[in-house]
């Protein structure tokens, strides 16, 4: 298995035809030890057993109700954590990636030092970031404040300054866990627009949602997980009708 | 993880910039504190053996400074090491970086402070002290006691997680090494206990800093050779276990 961290250093990502199966996942299972006593010990399944394969260009919508083991499954997918059974294979040289807002910021390092280390962080390379800072500080339309500690920052405008930072992460699979729109009204009107835009062309997606109704709008495909196991899979309407029952 | 530590060299760098700043900006003193920590240890072990019980061997307060700033390093390798890979615990969780990265970054910040410290106490040194030829040395003890610190860190971040409970070891574990390097009184060789009191490398370390300075003499290059083994060992091992529990300390660390 490659690790989400394979190549994201070097330029962009592999291009792959539509329908070129990216990811199987089979029979995963993760289990967590609940506690770290060493007089007591339970086990807790998180994932006990969910296959399904990904294609390049689809949106996967994965529903369950909370606890069911979506976050556990995003993180087996970004490679964070490996399964305790079954199997997670990437394809040669893909690379999944989680969307995660303000990544291993600091409080008291400017909004523009922020960019860099969290861009590296995330698998940006340095030249990239280079390239990139001026539309990342446009973007976030807080070029006023892009010098100062982002301690004194608003909770919104570190959204902001987050959100800009990784809509141009490119990765073969972009992993979401709910966020679509973050900061205040405006930014947030701009920022859903942007994610729905990503999830409807090309890219390769995996969403994590409770809401069926988020899933029914972007994704084609959909998984249902309940206490860890998928339960169906399949065209996103047949599959939300039963989710809904 | 050479090769980890090569990809993320840039993301290393910046944070500890990013950890060096934050530490220096959020007192009023800011970098001050680096040196006058130290100092301030330095006076409470001179009230108590020079005012309280008249003891009292030439350069007292230089022997002392030594022994602090060097020990210091070495603590803070052990103590920073052990919280490294959870305190980016959310991080981890999210986002796949090589776990040696965290150890890494901790090292590197305690070892430039170090640097910053030893070149101050140069300029104290060398204004009481006659500078000598054996204080060419200096480069290949801290060089030495480098490998070690990285040792001990890499070595407690890759453990510590697993048994959280060693933090508590570990904090009197400091304090009786602390007792037991001779930081602020001296074992002479002809002491019936002294093979046995340098045993411990820290001690051996400590040894080599005050001969070169305070004495004029070159250091023991076997016991240097010696530590840096012991150092090395502990760098392979600490990768090593990082390495093969890469993708399970998401699970542990909260």
């Amino acid at each position: 298995m490659t690790t989400a961290s394979t190549d994201k250093h070097s330029a962009p990502p592999t291009r792959h035809h539509r329908g070129d199966v990216l990811l199987v996942v089979r029979n995963a299972a993760v289990i967590y030890n609940q506690n770290r006593s060493i007089f007591r010990r339970s086990k807790f399944e998180a994932l006990s057993d969910v296959s399904f394969d990904l294609c390049a260009g689809e949106s996967l919508g994965v529903i369950g109700r909370n606890g069911a083991g979506k976050s556990t499954l995003l993180r087996l997918l970004a490679g964070v954590i490996k399964p305790d059974r079954g199997t997670v294979v990437k394809q040669e040289g893909v690379t999944a990636s989680l969307l995660v807002l303000q990544a291993g910021f600091s409080q008291e390092l400017s909004g523009r030092e922020n960019v860099y280390l969290s861009g590296l962080a995330l698998g940006y390379s340095k030249d990239r970031i280079d390239q990139e800072i001026e539309k990342i500080i446009d973007f976030s339309g807080i070029r006023s404040h892009i010098d100062v500690p982002v301690r004194t920052y608003s909770t919104g405008m570190r959204a902001r300054l987050g959100f800009s930072i990784i809509h141009k992460l490119q990765t073969d699979i972009l992993l979401l866990d709910e966020v679509l729109g973050v900061g205040d009204r405006d930014f947030k009107k701009k920022t859903t627009a942007i994610m729905k835009e990503k999830i409807k062309s090309e890219q390769t997606v995996v969403l994590v949602s409770h809401q069926a109704s988020m899933i029914q709008e972007l994704c084609n495909r959909a998984l249902w997980i309940e206490n860890g196991v998928a339960i169906m899979e399949g065209p996103t309407e047949d599959v939300i009708k039963k989710y809904e029952k | 993880m050479i090769k980890s530590l090569y990809k993320y060299r840039a993301y290393i760098l910046y944070s500890v910039r990013a950890k060096l700043i934050s530490k220096t900006i959020k007192n009023h003193l800011g970098v001050l504190w680096l040196l006058l920590d130290p100092i301030l240890r330095m006076v409470v072990f001179y009230v108590v053996f020079v005012f309280l019980m008249h003891k009292r061997t030439e350069n007292f307060t230089t022997f002392l400074l030594i022994g602090i700033v060097a020990f210091t390093w070495f603590m803070q390798g052990l103590t920073m090491g052990a919280t490294s890979i959870s305190q980016a615990g959310r991080l981890i969780q999210q986002i796949f970086i090589p776990k040696v990265v965290f150890p890494t970054i901790t090292t590197l910040v305690h070892t430039i402070e170090f640097a910053i410290v030893v070149s101050l106490l140069a300029i104290y040194i060398s204004i009481r002290l006659h500078p000598a030829i054996s204080w060419l040395a200096l480069p290949v003890i801290i060089l030495t006691q480098f490998v070690f610190v990285y040792g001990v860190t890499l070595l407690s971040a890759a453990i510590v997680p697993f048994i959280p409970d060693l933090s508590f070891l570990i904090s009197h574990g400091t304090r009786a090494l602390f007792f037991l390097s001779g930081v602020f009184f001296e074992i002479k060789p002809t002491d019936p206990q002294y093979h046995l009191f340098m045993l411990n490398p820290l001690a051996k370390l400590l040894e080599q800093y005050r001969q070169i300075l305070l004495h004029g003499r070159w250091p023991e290059w076997n016991s240097l050779l010696h530590v840096s083994c012991i150092g090395l060992v502990m760098i392979l091992a600490g990768a090593f276990i990082l390495e093969k529990f890469e993708h399970y300390y998401p699970r542990i660390t909260a």
